[in-house]
């Protein structure tokens, strides 16, 4: 019997040999936990991404919607119209709950902070970007909705942030913007005025980086042109002039090199139409955009368009501006179908856009062009003196010329929607720059409609919307609206309601913003502080 | 009446003890002798024999021999043992009897197998559970032991699978979280690593009052399995063959085409001038193109003009009619087993093999199984046993299909984007000219959505191969006859590998950057294909000590306890790799990659130190009362929050054992339990090493929407830990390559404490009309929560929730099981089991003070049922009347998650099973119904049929009427159409609609007129229907099928007397012959799960699935 119990006990001693697993069982052992020391580069790498996708896109967030070219931001820009929803999206205007861009308050936040350990001290190229970073985010988001949080938000001890007035929110977005030109200032030295950041997707030297701030902030300065007046303790006529008045303190960009891109590559990040991307024949240019330029015999038509089948069937050649007819937004997408299969508009220049992997063009974000035109407005609204706002105004037209490479005289070859090639034509630059309605009318209400004209055309498929805030804020250029096609009533929306997680799970806070910004109610069709 | 049963019970009682009882002997006996033997031939050992009217009687041997003395003149004797139909047999001149007893299902002594692998009578169990004989299971077979379940036990639902080697969804009370456990030890499984031919018995614990000393794991009950053992027959040896062919063939649910109009898109279409069509407007093309006249079309194999370049039109005929049907061919399931069973004076062994072959309906398509099963007892001593037990599972396949939403499944290319354009005749050889190119080029109709199918089936291979083992060694002591100790080390362990090798010039679909027909020049691009591995390893050990006392304490006093440890550690690996283009052709290799290959790791411990106790107390049958408690140290619960500890209760009496009853009701037991189940941060499956390392940073990926852009996810049973409490930084990539992290989105909860699901249970088993008559009744109430969850935060707080104790569901159900034999004669007998479930699970509380929750994009509140489900709805005039807007499209609904409207519940109503079983002389037939009733899903493939203009339904009714009219008035393709239909519905007059939620709310303030606007039939479904609504497209889940029918003969025992053979049967089977439900589109079986607690999932929007069929075949059984 005594055998037998050895048996067991052996049994018992060679389980108890192999059990037990030692350590902490508790912690993930396949990714750095909060505490590890992470690049900084790793962390802005990330952010930036962020900045070009749009707010909320690189976590697939509801209501996300990516900001690059080609999509459905493009559309409510009015550049370009879907006939078909499967393929092109909708055209519908039909907004709701919006995401929000705090994920990149978030990576800031931690970057920061990586920095300062790493570095030793907060005052590093780091903590300058994330003081733009920070600016960035809140405005993506005020922008859309009204009030939000600004000074509690971030904080994971604090999951009920109170809401900051837009009025606040501005204050203190551009301080930060104002710092951070300062840390850059401070930073920037001759021998890394020219370096790029590590981690920096966008590759822009840290000089260029405190340019970008500077132009972004010019950017959001103008945005407040309707705040400008009875809101004195902003300053943004004068900080708008501040700027431009002192160069060396606050450089601005210079040409389209110091433009704040995404560039496509090959391999990872193809450009949103490529050789394999066959349905160019569910989208038409908009009319909005189209209008303008072959009003204005704009070479940048023959660019970016090509002319209406039903129109060259009709007798036009390709270098007639009237061949290429831009689409109505807001008419319902069966008729857009109809009419678009029937040759009635324009398609994508596919010999352009569609030619390769990489894109014909980088994706600006914040943009030379458009500081030419944002410092013309300011000019034309009398907040800048002693600069000429006609200068800027054609300064901009040509940076945006010069971005498509146009030049007099220059041949254009003409394709159909699939790239067949239809004819040329030859670029005729005085044509447009010596249009009557292309000249600068001076500083009253007609020159200002071309300064927010050129704007909107050279924001074609780039600076996220831009333009329908521009739009919005000034009626210019007037937006296609009141038809079947913009939702069910007919009307563009002038915001977002807040995002659903906002309104359930920061209730008291949120229902309070709404309180005092729109009696109350979450409502899309009015507007907001920033607009009113 | 009663004093039978309380005989019938003593008997059984007395057995159980293990005491053989031969009363007394009377001055004038003489002997009777006999064997008793079952159905199957095969003597039924410890069976009783009594003489009716007296109290003597006999035991059985283990032969099923039996002497029993028997007093001089006429005398009854009664044969009766657990589980069969008692036997009268009057005892005349003769000495020898031999008896054969039948089976019932319905015996008031069943023994049940209980958590731990204890036995216990089934009316001494406080709550509900099932058994399933496993003999039942081998005939009318499934690839699968789990699927054969299927519609046997209320309350079980098995949605099997209709991929290839695809896991069942098995949902019990709604959770699909199930523990498997294989004679008493919990393995790791995927459901395919056991052979059904090896299972003796399948029990179901329904819910955590059952298996709630198996922790939790058990916390929504376990599927115990008991395999069989090893031979107690004379001979000392037994041989089973058992073999089973089934053929699978004819559709059951079938997604219908049209095949009168072609490629294109407004009734036009043309294949470009250029060899893969890359300068043609018609790439990619939708279904919508010409109709089928036979007029000139340039088609991809019309010829091209050597002189102009220009490609000349050809006929454009329905060439392809059948091209799904011809394509696929008869599937095949063979499963073989053979197993040998022996026994000694000291050792028991069974030893048994299984192979299964699969071929799929799918050409190149095929599965092998390898089943290695080995049981084995030693005797030591009286007092001493050991016993082992190793199950050896292999799969292997080179090519199982791949099914998802993507241009790597068939029911894409055939029935979501199959055109009639082309012949499938013309597609074998797929690497012809002139587009074709021999291993680098496929030829096909078209370039940029498709493939060739014969160029997917015999190129684009997904292999798999597992290695599954487990098995446990243990030794019981008997200490004394009341006490018994063990000790037992298991093993669950398995190896997966898989690869996909992607062909060059495969269609991707344009979703994954980097694949592309381009025209550099004059030379094509052609990318050179891919290679992926997925490696995942698990290796788990259980080790327990278990004491286990019994003891009769006199005056109807009995006491079960039983006391243990246990110890298990777990550990898992994975690797998924893929290179990122080939840099040559053909090569699979992850070393053969252009660009930096991406690979991804994800590994795991864990560790849970358990004790536990159990303690049944009963009093005669008056009153059973067993409770359970455990404790266990889990590794994956904060520090300080580790030890968790969980009771159970259950209190049982056979109220007809004491109290007078009506003359109809021959049993009664009433029941009840409770059970407090714990646990928490472990997740029942895991994917790719891609995916687990992104959920574990509270960032899911799936291969699918986060790298390749096509392809399922492969979830296998895990069981570990999920690591989703803690804040982490995981380094991934965004731009051209360079590194860069993500961040947790859930804030991590140093207080977490674990799950907790509270469990209640009441039933009661009534048997009436002398036990012909069986009901079993359980209500079942689940407290599930609060639940370890991450509740949403503002999103200004940079993050998108935070981990708590919240969110409490509340399920309760109801569970019927009825069981009757209408007919028992000498000859024949019919039997029926019916079963039957229902339940709701509402939301019953969220954390703190919060009213609302956000889950699938929806705020559900207080008392909601949580399987409701949101989207899109036409507006609806108060007479019922669709409403359009001015352009003759529905009005647009508005957006955003609190203008969906409630479309339907995920959940059905109920779910239900009938089994008949019918018995004349040597025959049986049985066959089964099954199917669930109610609630809805999306019928995604008839969603995307639509939209592609591929749908049966686009050429029926008023759209094949205005789509005909359309057509006509292209003149052949020449002018563009004029929009012909017109939808039945009204426009809005007057008044301007108030919109409040997604609802109209002054309808009766409109007026309306008749919508007479007409657009073209693409347009109407592309840019609203489809487009814009989920409501067209939901379908009924209700369906009802004809799950399996067996027609079986078995040969009389007494033939075999004496030779070498000693048993056969023969069946012929059918499985899924009759399918019936609102849209055969999809096969609503596999749908199971409706909305699941754990991981909140709702279900009710699944995608492509394989078609299914009827499956019928043979079974042949022999015994040796």
């Amino acid at each position: 019997m005594k055998k037998f119990q050895y048996i067991i006990a052996l049994f018992a001693l060679v389980i108890s040999m192999s059990a037990c697993q030692k350590g902490n069982l508790e912690n993930n052992p396949n990714v750095a936990s909060s505490n590890s020391l992470v690049p900084p580069s790793l962390i802005l790498n990330r952010a930036l991404y962020g900045v070009y996708q749009g707010g909320g896109v690189v976590d697939s967030r509801a209501n996300s919607v990516f900001e690059g070219p080609w999509d459905q931001t493009m559309r409510w820009n009015q550049y370009t119209v879907s006939n078909l929803s499967y393929y092109r999206g909708n055209n519908s205007y039909n907004w709701a709950n919006t995401a929000t861009a705090y994920d990149i308050l978030k990576y800031v936040s931690k970057m920061e902070a990586q920095a300062a350990t790493q570095f030793g001290s907060p005052n590093n190229v780091y903590g300058a970007l994330g003081k733009f970073l920070r600016a960035y985010c809140f405005i993506w988001l005020t922008q859309r909705v009204g009030d939000i949080p600004m000074t509690q938000a971030g904080d994971e001890n604090n999951l009920t942030p109170t809401y900051d007035s837009q009025h606040d929110v501005y204050r203190n977005s551009l301080a930060l913007l104002d710092t951070a030109n300062t840390m850059f200032g401070s930073l920037i030295t001759s021998s890394n005025a020219n370096t790029t950041i590590d981690g920096d997707i966008y590759a822009l030297t840290v000089s260029q980086w405190q340019k970008v701030v500077n132009t972004y902030r010019l950017r959001v300065l103008i945005s407040l042109s309707k705040r400008a007046d009875d809101n004195a303790d902003l300053n943004i006529k004068s900080q708008f002039a501040t700027i431009l008045g002192n160069p060396t303190k606050y450089p601005v960009m210079t040409s389209n090199a110091d433009n704040l891109t995404f560039k496509f590559n090959s391999s990872y990040n193809q450009y949103p139409r490529t050789p394999s991307e066959p349905y160019n024949l569910y989208e038409n240019i908009g009319n909005t955009y189209l209008n303008i330029t072959t009003a204005t015999k704009d070479p940048r038509t023959f660019v970016i368009a090509t002319p209406a089948p039903a129109q060259l069937a009709g007798g036009k050649t390709v270098s007639d501006f009237t061949a290429y007819v831009g689409a109505d937004i807001s008419k319902a997408q069966s008729d857009l179908n109809v009419a678009s299969n029937a040759g009635t508009y324009s398609f994508v220049n596919y010999k352009r856009y569609f030619a390769s992997l990489t894109g014909p063009e980088p994706y600006i974000m914040v943009g030379y062009p458009e500081m030419c035109f944002n410092i013309a407005e300011a000019i034309n609204r009398g907040w800048v003196t002693g600069a000429d706002a006609a200068t800027w105004y054609n300064n901009g037209i040509n940076a945006s010329l010069s971005f498509y490479g146009l030049a007099d005289g220059q041949i254009l070859t003409i394709g159909d929607l699939a790239g067949k090639t239809l004819g040329t034509v030859t670029v005729k630059m005085g044509d447009f720059l010596t249009n009557p309605a292309v000249v600068y009318k001076g500083n009253n209400n007609d020159g200002l409609t071309q300064i927010l004209n050129q704007k909107y055309v050279a924001m074609f498929e780039n600076s996220g919307i831009e333009a329908f805030y521009n739009f919005r804020r000034t009626g210019v250029p007037v937006f296609a609206q009141n038809g079947p096609g913009i939702n069910g009533s007919g009307v563009i929306p002038r915001r977002w309601q807040y995002p659903t997680d906002e309104k359930v799970y920061n209730e008291a806070n949120c229902t309070s913003a709404l309180q005092k910004q729109f009696g109350g109610s979450d409502d899309l069709n009015k507007d907001m502080w920033l607009i009113k | 009446m009663k004093s039978k049963l309380t005989r019938l019970y003593t008997v059984s009682l007395l057995m159980i003890s293990g005491l053989l009882v031969n009363v007394g002997a009377f001055a004038q006996t003489r002997t009777v002798s006999g064997k008793v033997l079952g159905e199957n031939g095969v003597p039924v050992s410890s069976a009783t024999v009594s003489v009716k009217g007296t109290r003597i009687s006999a035991v059985a041997d283990e032969y099923g021999i039996y002497h029993i003395k028997v007093p001089a003149g006429d005398a009854t004797l009664v044969f009766s043992y657990v589980g069969y139909n008692a036997f009268e047999e009057k005892v005349g001149e003769t000495n020898e009897h031999n008896i054969t007893l039948h089976e019932n299902k319905m015996q008031l002594n069943e023994i049940v197998v209980t958590a731990l692998g204890v036995k216990k009578e089934l009316k001494r169990v406080g709550y509900s559970t099932q058994e399933v004989k496993g003999s039942e299971l081998t005939k009318a077979r499934e690839p699968n032991a789990i699927n054969s379940l299927t519609g046997k036990v209320a309350g079980l639902t098995v949605g099997a699978s209709a991929e290839m080697l695809g896991r069942p969804q098995v949902v019990l009370r709604g959770s699909t979280d199930l523990l498997f456990v294989v004679d008493g030890v919990p393995v790791n499984s995927d459901t395919w690593n056991m052979s059904a031919d090896d299972i003796e018995s399948y029990t179901v614990l329904k819910g955590a009052n059952a298996a709630a000393l198996y922790g939790f794991r058990g916390q929504n009950g376990a599927i115990l399995v008991t395999t069989k053992k090893g031979s107690k027959e004379k001979r000392g040896f037994s041989v089973e063959f058992n073999s089973s062919t089934m053929f699978e063939k004819g559709y059951t649910a079938l997604p219908k085409n049209q095949t009168e109009y072609g490629y294109g898109n407004n009734y036009k279409y043309a294949y470009g001038n250029d060899l893969y069509d890359l300068d043609g407007s018609y790439r990619r093309s939708n279904i919508w193109g010409p109709r089928f006249e036979g007029q000139p079309v340039k088609q991809y194999d019309s010829p091209i003009d050597p002189t102009t370049g220009q490609r000349t039109g050809t006929p454009w005929v329905a060439r392809g009619v059948n091209n799904f049907e011809n394509f696929m061919e008869t599937g095949l399931l063979s499963t073989n087993n053979i197993a040998v069973s022996a026994s000694g004076d000291k050792y028991d062994l069974r030893m048994s093999y299984s192979h299964t072959y699969q071929k799929g309906m799918a050409p190149n398509t095929k599965l092998n199984i390898d089943n290695l099963n080995i049981n084995t007892g030693y005797n030591f001593s009286p007092k001493l046993r050991m016993e082992a037990n190793l199950n050896f599972n292999a799969q292997y396949t080179p090519n199982i299909p791949d099914v998802s939403y993507g241009p790597n499944s068939y029911p894409y290319m055939f029935k979501v984007y199959g055109s009639a354009s082309w012949a499938l005749s013309d597609m074998k050889d797929y690497w012809k000219g002139p587009t074709g190119r021999p291993g680098l080029v496929q030829y096909y109709s078209e370039y940029g959505r498709e493939n060739n199918p014969y160029f997917v089936a015999n190129e684009w291979l997904h292999g798999h191969y597992k290695t599954d083992v487990y098995g446990y060694l243990k030794f019981t002591y008997k200490v004394n006859k009341d006490l018994n100790i063990s000790l037992r080390s298991q093993v669950t362990t398995w190896n997966q590998f898989r690869t996909e090798k992607v062909p060059p010039s495969t269609n991707l679909n344009g979703y994954y950057s980097g694949y592309y027909f381009q025209k550099n020049g004059p030379l094509y691009n052609i990318w050179y294909g891919d290679y992926r591995e997925d490696k995942r390893m698990l290796i788990e050990n259980n080790t327990d000590l278990m004491a286990n006392y019994n003891k009769n304490l006199g005056k109807g006093f009995n006491l079960t306890a039983i006391a243990g440890g246990s110890l298990r550690t777990f550990k898992y690996n994975s690797d998924w790799a893929s290179t990122y283009q080939l840099t040559i052709p053909g090569v699979y290799n992850l070393s053969n990659s252009k660009n930096p290959v991406k690979a991804y790791t994800f590994g795991s411990n864990m560790q849970v130190i358990s004790g536990y106790a159990s303690v049944d107390l009963a009093y005669k049958n008056y009153l059973n009362v067993s409770a359970t408690g455990r404790v266990d140290k889990l590794s994956t619960l904060p520090e300080g929050q580790q030890t968790i500890f969980y009771p159970s209760l259950g209190v049982s009496s056979v109220i007809s054992d004491y109290t007078k009853l009506p003359e109809a009701i021959s049993f009664l037991k009433v029941r009840g339990s409770f059970a407090d189940v714990k646990g928490g941060l472990t997740n029942s499956t895991i994917g790719s090493a891609y995916n687990a390392l992104t959920t574990s940073v509270g960032n899911p990926q799936t291969l699918n929407s986060g790298l390749l852009g096509y392809g399922s996810e492969l979830y296998t049973s895990y069981d570990g830990p999920s690591y989703t409490n803690q804040m982490a930084y995981n380094t991934t990539t965004f731009y051209n390559n360079t590194p860069s992290i993500t961040y947790s989105n859930t804030l991590a909860n140093k207080d977490l404490k674990s799950f907790d699901i509270k469990s209640y249970e009441a039933g009661l088993d009534v048997k009436f009309l002398k036990n012909r008559l069986g009901l079993d009744v359980t209500y079942f109430r689940t407290i599930n929560g609060p639940l370890i969850y991450p509740l949403p935060v503002a999103s200004s707080t940079g993050y998108y929730s935070h981990n708590v104790n919240g969110i409490t569901s509340q399920k309760d159900g109801l569970e019927v099981s009825l069981v009757g034999t209408p007919i028992r004669t000498k000859d024949f007998s019919w039997d029926v089991m019916v079963n039957w479930s229902t339940y709701k699970e509402k939301l019953k509380d969220i954390y703190q003070n919060e009213k609302t929750v956000t889950i699938n994009d929806h705020n559900y509140h207080i008392g909601d049922r949580l399987d409701a489900f949101y989207g899109y709805k036409v507006f609806r005039a108060p007479d019922g009347q669709p409403i359009y807007n001015s352009s003759g499209l529905l009005l647009e609904p508005k957006t955003g998650t609190d203008n969906k409207q409630l479309l339907g519940y995920a959940n059905p109503d109920y779910v239900f099973g009938i089994n008949n079983r019918f018995g004349y002389k040597n025959f049986s037939f049985s066959f089964q119904f099954d199917g669930r009733v109610g609630g809805k899903i999306y019928d995604y493939v008839f969603a995307q049929s639509m939209n592609s203009g591929n749908a049966l339904d686009l050429v029926q009714g008023d759209y094949g009427a205005a789509r005909l009219n359309e057509w006509k008035s292209t003149s052949l393709s020449t002018v563009d159409a004029t929009p012909a239909y017109v939808g039945k519905g009204v426009v809005i007059s007057s008044g301007t609609p108030v919109y409040e939620n997604g609802a109209i709310t002054n309808l009766d303030q409109l007026k309306f007129d008749k919508n007479t606007k007409a657009v073209t039939v693409q347009n109407y479904v592309q840019n609203s229907l489809y487009a814009k609504f989920d409501e067209p497209f939901l379908i009924s889940r209700s369906y009802l099928k004809l799950r399996e029918v067996v027609l079986g003969y078995t040969f009389p025992a007494e033939k075999f007397h004496g030779k070498f053979l000693k048993g056969a049967s023969v069946s012929l089977v059918g499985r899924n012959l009759l399918y019936f439900a609102e849209r055969k589109d999809i096969d609503l079986d596999q749908y199971a799960s409706g909305f699941n607690i754990s991981d909140r999932s709702l279900n009710s929007k699944p995608g492509l699935q394989s078609t299914t069929a009827r499956r019928f075949g043979f079974n042949v059984n022999l015994s040796f």
